[in-house]
């Protein structure tokens, strides 16, 4: 299967400020996460705020760089190419993001937003362009709408417009940083039903990054599972959710809030999420695990594949 | 109890009045976890601000009544009605980890109604925050700690321990997770719980969540651009549901149990600045009719404790 994006032992190391970690101490905040997403699928990352999900998802689209390893997009070296290399590869590559109350420019009107980046791309197009994909992401009739600003716009509107802008440049690369999780819940299918099927149509991978496991679950995505920096499960949403191996995994499925479950559930983990520094050895889910064992301290578990393409981090396995 | 009666609040602004909330009657027994479930502009929070006499200036209560245990406390004056707050219905609102003062340590500000309440001396409300910390999971590593050094998680618990501390009857919860992540999400809910059991508390507990909710309530209400759609006891609204508003949002819950695929509402939640005639879902609403612009119906009741603000209900 050919590969859209590669990520290859990605680490970004933050020196942190005052005086909370003694000086020479540094936060992981992603610590050696290897992902590769074939052409025209959906891979996810899910984990908490912390997990350094966003960093990655912000290192992909190349909008910070890494400490060290490499982002392979459609085979380029993202952090080591030529500018004109890299500039031709920033088409292909767009990002949506969480917050459309503030990722759109207020004193833009929306034909101004859609164009930016067809402009700043040099991306030659017709206004027929800009009126095709307002009406993809159901802005009808869009002549309506060229001359709003966001503020005349709703909510969810202002979702579209930014889903909009992130596929005008015909990507075949996208990073969906929590797409819904500012949305309404009885508008969130179809959000997410308006971007699976742009993605399909249009052969896009994808790259989801959400906090919400039932999400990457319904988008029937390849589910990476991040714990501080590094992921500890990866497999097919089906058999993460059916099967999970992983202590944190159990934990993430058995939290998320089910229609109609009055009995008090036992969430079984300890403490809450913590910062990943240079200084911690071992596991780095071994405070929180209840399986944690005399191994768990010193040596940090490898990902192997436990299962048939369904591979865990874990010393029980 | 607290018992609400016709109540309908209107804000004025500059573009017009806007009602955000009519005509809403419910009794909140003791000792229950009453859901009340709404999107954006369903006028869930301004129930809570009603309930707790804290609208902003801009806003009023047009008609109706707030009963709580008996007084209705929209009569009475500002000294009365603060006296209320905190000792017998206290508030923990959505995002309220981020009004702790940064400068004051934890187990000051927990104490902090107490000495403003002067209940108590400093030595005893000191005592009484830290026993309040405790009971929210709150060790003593975290007493003598500045808001900064405690983790979302820990600063929610202090600030439930905050409203907590002058023993309230009642606590609402207006999305008191929303920030937070889903383990910890669920870490606070389970508090909550083991709260309105031991210290048989009511716990009004206001979110968008509808799964969130269902796992919390004895009761809900779910709200629609400032009116109720229905309302029932958990199973009737889980199982039973009458309204298409409310079973239009279980059908778009996505699960990780069942692999019914979910439907979307069409649409986006009314604008309230500007609503339809008439019953304020019809223009999302799968099985409206003409006469839908109409609002003059009354509840159905398909069973006891369940009602149903529908004129389809029914009819079909």
């Amino acid at each position: 299967m050919d590969e859209a994006i590669r990520v290859k032992d990605l680490r970004k190391y933050f020196r942190p400020r005052g005086r909370v970690l003694s000086s020479g101490t540094l936060i992981k905040a992603v610590d050696g996460v290897n992902i590769s997403v074939p052409v025209a699928k959906i891979h996810s990352i899910v984990g908490e705020t912390g997990s350094g999900k966003s960093t990655i998802g912000r290192m992909i689209a190349g909008l910070i760089e890494p400490t060290s390893g490499e982002v392979y997009v459609h085979g380029i070296d993202i952090f080591n190419s030529s500018k004109d290399q890299i500039r031709e590869l920033r088409k292909s590559v767009q990002i949506i993001f969480q917050d459309p109350y503030s990722s759109l420019n207020p004193r833009f009107n929306v034909k101004k937003i859609i164009e930016e980046p067809l402009k700043l791309n040099h991306i030659k197009f017709s206004s027929e362009r800009v009126l095709e994909i307002l009406r993809k992401v159901g802005l009808t009739p869009p002549e309506d709408f060229l001359n709003r600003y966001p503020h005349e716009l709703s909510g969810g509107q202002r979702q579209r417009v930014s889903i909009a802008r992130s596929f005008v440049t015909d990507p075949t690369f996208v990073v969906a940083d929590e797409p819904v999780s500012m949305l309404d819940a009885s508008m969130r299918i179809s959000f997410l039903d308006l971007i699976a099927e742009i993605q399909k149509e249009r052969e896009i991978s994808m790259m989801l990054i959400s906090h919400d496991i039932s999400i990457a679950y319904y988008l029937s995505s390849r589910i990476n599972v991040l714990y501080l920096g590094k992921i500890v499960e990866e497999a097919d949403g089906d058999e993460v959710v059916n099967n999970p191996l992983h202590p944190y995994t159990k934990a993430l499925i058995q939290a998320v809030p089910k229609l109609g479950k009055v009995e008090r559930k036992e969430v079984q983990i300890k403490g809450s999420i913590m910062t990943s520094s240079s200084e911690m050895v071992g596991c780095k889910f071994k405070d929180r695990c209840i399986y944690a064992m005399e191994k768990c301290k010193t040596q940090e578990p490898e990902l192997i594949e436990a299962r048939p393409n369904h591979f865990v981090a874990c010393h029980l396995y | 109890m607290i018992e609400i009666e016709n109540l309908t609040v209107t804000y004025k602004t500059r573009s017009g009045r806007i009602r955000a909330l009519e005509d809403i009657n419910i009794n909140i027994q003791n000792n229950e976890i009453f859901g009340i479930v709404g999107e954006s502009g369903s006028g869930k929070t301004t129930l809570a601000m009603a309930i707790m006499g804290l609208l902003p200036s801009n806003g009023f209560v047009e008609s109706g009544t707030i009963k709580i245990n008996g007084k209705d406390v929209l009569k009475l004056g500002p000294e009365m009605a603060r006296r209320i707050r905190g000792r017998i219905v206290s508030l923990v609102f959505q995002g309220a980890m981020n009004t702790l003062n940064p400068l004051m340590k934890i187990e000051d500000q927990v104490a902090e109604p107490i000495l403003i309440h002067g209940t108590a001396n400093r030595e005893e409300a000191i005592k009484k925050a830290r026993n309040t910390l405790e009971l929210m999971g709150l060790d003593s590593f975290t007493w003598k700690k500045y808001p900064h050094e405690l983790s979302g998680g820990m600063k929610q618990r202090a600030v439930i321990a905050t409203a907590m501390i002058m023993d309230p009857s009642t606590i609402i919860a207006d999305e008191p997770s929303t920030a937070l992540d889903v383990i910890t999400q669920a870490q606070i809910m389970n508090i909550l719980k083991d709260l309105q059991r031991a210290a048989g508390i009511t716990v009004i507990f206001i979110s968008h969540d509808l799964p969130l909710v269902s796992e919390m309530a004895d009761r809900i209400m779910i709200l629609y651009g400032g009116r109720p759609a229905e309302i029932g006891l958990n199973k009737q609204i889980m199982e039973n549901s009458g309204h298409p508003y409310a079973k239009g949002l279980i059908n778009s819950v996505p699960s990780i149990e069942r692999r019914l695929k979910p439907i979307a509402i069409p649409g986006e939640p009314v604008n309230i600045k500007d609503p339809p005639p008439g019953c304020r879902f019809k223009p999302r609403c799968p099985i409206a009719i003409e006469s839908c612009e109409s609002y003059d119906y009354v509840p159905k009741e398909p069973e006891k404790d369940h009602l149903v603000f529908c004129k389809m209900y029914g009819a079909e």
